[in-house]
């Protein structure tokens, strides 16, 4: 079992070097010239207009929640599909039941025009 | 200088080498004018091609151009061109309205004539949407005011420009300012000056908010009550001048209310190179490599547009070889730039691929252009009666090469987009324009065509031998971003159609006329023969001489209607040389095909619309 | 010759790079540093008008600079390295150019392409800055109209050359101060030098072409009076 886990330790450790290595070095040898225009916000070359504490369309949020909701159901999906060829009957109803709950948030949703643009 | 432009003199209208049929008098909108309004009609004359021309009184105009609109009998229903010309030495500034009927089939041109200190008249946007952004390019331009413009201010300059109005003939061509005082002024403009009155505005609704580096007493004021408890606020975002969808630098202004936009500006002008300006400093045959620097997708349009306008105030005729090798040019140059529309409008929707095919086949059609002229893409190919130079010899052959091959790609293209799923949910019902819309907003070229209005130049008022070729223009009915693709791909398909035909009959003989007082005489002459030296030394030293006239001539370009405003007093350069450039009367309408819609329709819709911004802000 | 960019203080923190005299150590950081850098430039396109064509040739399959690692536009000045300059630049759009190679972060290059980008080109008037150098430093100028997309890779080879010669310890190219923010690169007695017309731009007359006046001033002594003046 220590074997299989290996390969993601050693993922994990090379990714965290690569990281830090790459942020590490830029911050050593790379040149920090900060100037105001540096630090302001980027509108196509314009000075942006507006304030930037405005309250957001609710309807961001509700696609960014609905869309946590399956990526999540998606992940589970994954790992479920490499292996159920091996797993009883059970397993298979097990993933339905799950299918089936999200399926009737999913129609909730569509139906209340969640997934319409405002 | 002609009479036409001594301060002071009746007005005079220009008349030109040649006269329609039965002359101004016998076209029956003159004689219904003539009934129907006596003597505001001031004066009649026709242009160099036989368009009648009508000189009415400032006050009336309006009125005019109503009866003109409305009339079943004139029915002028499309606004060509709105522009001024001013002839110098104080003489009045005349407006021109270039009207074209789409029932009846026939041009008039109105021309108004305003004192200088007296610029002012009524605005015809309740008659054509199209004048709204040509009137406030005649305010930027020479200062003419007209009454009741919803929205008249600068265009194509700075909003707060303090050196004056360029295109008058009292304006330096270097600008008033030293160079030094304009860079500093270009990079101290502050928040007043990059805004327009309404989006600072717009932007003032969010309570409490202040606007940076503007003093108190500038601050725009609060709009009471247009904020909803539970609506998200408003947000204003810059789309442009530096953002790599908008085809060039175009700004616009968006009032987003979450992913729908509220209000789209666009801001335009910041590529205005001052073309019209400069070209009057030019002599006549110096002018055409300013304009391959207009429309640079399909430059060779716009190169030999050019010529047939002077050649038509000349009063000349090319050679049939001549006539032939530029349609051949000039349907090349549809297709290049239909190419460089398609790869770009694929790309900005996600699909790179079609994007490396497109301009692979540019590079066939480049090498094609550098063949012939040495140059890709700033051809610079015409001269006043003729051509640079005769083609190259295997030259047609590879031409011929590239009609064979070029469809295998079209067909390509097709399959990987006309039926694909994701370009038919972001083009289908997308940007939906109705015909009587797309005609009262000056819409030309496939962008008219796909409201269903089968205008096509080239049909309507055929040159350079249009009538012989056997080619469809593609119509279409819904008016949406589908059905201009769809338009424009077939037009390549017909543009491919007229160079088979083409290339079965190019005809031999001379490429140029036999006139040294226009066109160069072979160099072999020139060193030969001492008439043909003199004729040389005179044209370079001094430069063609094109007798007084004026014209407003159009072909089809591959955005739209390609107008060319030329007016002559004999010499060498020209007094006005306009350019109608059909991209910006293509734009004016975004704001219409994109409020109401999401923002990532603003980029499908822009690019279905295929401008390019070298010919909008000229 | 008036150097492109003012000397100026240097704001922000002193690292590695601040006179470190030179050794065989820094000179291998250098290797390493400016071989990273100059493999890796990500353009940012300020294409205006026609050069912006043959910049996008230039990035399309006949041309292809995905080979020099550049295939990687970035329209954002936040992720960018090079800025190229494709194009005539109106004044309108003038603080729109200065604007964002302020915002670009360092280490930038410029490449200024074709003749309006370099000098105003064709278009001596009331309306096209006669030299993007008048407002943010260049480093290369690919002159053309429009330069062929071979013009404009040889320009982006000269930049990689310039980045091999760069060092840490010179802390000058990279030398950027907040005074400078919005505001042109060159003072204005020289704006006025290097703007004013000469050859050809000094017959725009509405006259006929015999009745040209003579040029003012020919290349050679634009050249003169620029030494003198610095």
């Amino acid at each position: 079992m220590t074997d299989s886990y290996l390969g993601i330790v050693f993922l994990g450790v090379v990714g965290i070097l690569n990281a830090v290595v790459i942020v590490g070095l830029t911050h050593l040898v790379g040149s920090t010239r900060s100037t105001a225009a540096k630090s302001g916000a980027y509108e196509s070359g314009m000075p942006p207009l507006g304030g930037t504490r405005q309250r957001i369309s609710v309807s961001f949020y509700i696609v960014a929640m609905l869309f946590i909701v399956f990526d999540i159901e998606a992940i589970f999906l994954l790992p479920w599909a490499v292996v159920f060829r091996s797993l009883p009957l059970s397993g298979f109803l097990a993933m339905v039941m799950f299918l089936g709950v999200l399926g009737v948030g999913l129609t909730y949703a569509w139906k209340k025009g969640a997934l319409e643009w405002d | 200088m002609t009479e036409a432009v001594s301060a002071g003199a009746s007005p005079q209208l220009v008349i030109g080498a040649r006269q329609g049929s039965g002359g101004p008098e016998g076209d029956p909108s003159v004689g219904a004018l003539h009934a129907a309004f006596g003597d505001a009609v001031r004066a009649v004359g026709s242009d160099a091609i036989g368009v009648p021309v009508v000189s009415v009184h400032p006050k009336r105009a309006l009125d005019i151009l109503r009866y003109l609109k409305e009339d079943a009998e004139q029915a002028y229903d499309f606004l060509a061109d709105l522009t001024a010309v001013d002839m110098g030495g104080g003489s009045p500034l005349r407006l021109w309205y270039q009207l074209w009927s789409m029932h009846h089939g026939r041009q008039l041109r109105l021309e108004v004539e305003l004192p200088l200190d007296e610029l002012e008249i009524a605005s015809v946007t309740p008659l054509w949407d199209s004048a709204d952004w040509m009137e406030r390019e005649a305010y930027d331009m020479f200062g003419v005011t007209f009454r009741g413009h919803p929205d008249l201010r600068r265009i194509l300059m700075p909003q707060n420009y303090e050196e004056g109005f360029p295109l008058r003939k009292d304006f330096p061509l270097r600008g008033r300012f030293s160079r030094a005082e304009q860079t500093r002024r270009a990079l101290s403009r502050d928040l007043e000056d990059l805004y327009a009155r309404e989006e600072l505005e717009m932007a003032g609704v969010l309570p409490g908010l202040e606007l940076r580096n503007v003093p108190p007493d500038r601050q725009p004021k609060q709009v009471a009550g247009r904020v909803d408890h539970l609506e998200g606020e408003r947000m204003l975002l810059n789309l442009g001048p530096q953002h790599p969808a908008t085809h060039g630098v175009l700004r616009l202004v968006l009032e987003l209310d979450g992913e729908r936009i509220i209000r789209c500006i666009p801001h335009i002008g910041y590529l205005h190179t001052g073309f019209e300006k400069t070209c009057e400093y030019r002599e006549w045959n110096q002018i055409v490599p300013y304009t391959d620097r207009m429309d640079y997708l399909s430059p060779m349009l716009y190169n030999i547009g050019y010529a047939l306008a002077v050649e038509s105030l000349l009063g000349i005729e090319i050679t049939p070889r001549c006539r032939v090798v530029r349609v051949l040019l000039s349907e090349l140059n549809r297709i290049l730039g239909h190419l460089l529309w398609l790869g770009t409008t694929a790309i900005d929707l996600g699909a790179f691929s079609v994007f490396l095919y497109t301009f692979e086949e540019r590079e066939r059609i480049y090498n094609l252009h550098e063949a012939y002229c040495g140059a890709r893409l700033t051809t610079s190919v015409t001269r006043v009666g003729g051509m640079l130079a005769d083609l190259p010899a295997g030259w047609v052959e590879a031409v011929r090469y590239f009609v064979e091959t070029f469809p295998h790609t079209l067909y390509e293209v097709d399959r990987l987009l006309t039926r694909n799923a994701i370009w038919i949910a972001r083009q289908q019902d997308i940007g939906v324009i109705s015909a009587e819309d797309a005609v009262s907003f000056g819409l030309t070229g496939p962008n008219l065509r796909a409201s269903g209005v089968p205008y096509d130049v080239r049909k309507a008022r055929p040159y350079l031998g249009y009538e012989e070729y056997e080619f469809d223009v593609p119509v279409g009915e819904h008016g949406d971003s589908y059905d201009r693709f769809l338009v424009r791909f077939e037009e390549m398909r017909q543009s491919i159609r007229i160079l088979q035909q083409v290339l079965a009959m190019l005809p031999d003989g001379p490429i140029n006329i036999d006139d040294p007082s226009i066109i160069l005489p072979p160099k072999s002459e020139a060193m030969g023969s001492i008439d043909a030296m003199i004729a040389h030394f005179k044209l370079v030293m001094e430069g063609l001489t094109v007798p007084p006239g004026e014209v407003w001539y159009s072909i089809e370009s591959s955005k739209g209607e390609l107008g060319f405003g030329l007016v002559s007093d004999g010499g060498t350069k020209p007094v006005r040389c306009r350019f109608r450039g059909p991209s910006f009367i293509s734009l004016a309408v975004l704001p219409l095909l994109v409020e109401g819609g999401l923002l990532a329709d603003v980029l499908a819709v822009n690019a279905s619309l295929d401008i390019v911004l070298g010919e909008i802000d000229r | 010759m008036p150097e492109s960019r003012t000397s100026l203080p240097i704001a922000g923190s002193e690292r590695l790079d601040t006179g470190v005299p030179r050794s065989w150590l820094t000179t291998k950081v250098d290797y390493v540093v400016n071989w990273a850098r100059r493999n890796s430039l990500w353009p940012m396109p300020f294409g205006t008008a026609c050069c912006a064509i043959e910049m996008m040739a230039s990035a399309a399959s006949k041309y292809d600079i995905a080979r020099f690692g550049m295939e990687r536009m970035s329209f954002s000045p936040r992720q960018a390295d090079l800025m190229i300059v494709a194009g005539r630049v109106s004044y309108k759009l003038a603080p729109v150019l200065r604007k964002i190679w302020d915002q670009m972060p360092q280490p930038k290059w410029c490449i200024s392409m074709g003749a309006c980008a370099s000098s105003g080109g064709m278009f001596d008037n009331y309306t096209i800055v006669q030299g993007i150098d008048t407002i943010i430093p260049v480093d290369v100028y690919v002159p053309g109209c429009p330069p062929r997309p071979e013009g404009l890779i040889y320009g982006l080879m000269m930049i990689q050359e310039k980045i091999k010669g760069e060092t840490l310890s010179n802390p000058t190219p990279r030398a950027e101060s907040s005074d400078a923010v919005g505001r042109p690169n060159l003072p204005p007695e020289v704006i006025e030098l290097v703007a004013q017309p000469f050859g050809n731009s000094t017959k725009q007359n509405r006259g006929s072409g015999l009745a040209g006046t003579s040029a003012v001033a020919r290349p050679a002594d634009r050249l003169e009076r620029l030494l003198e003046h610095s």
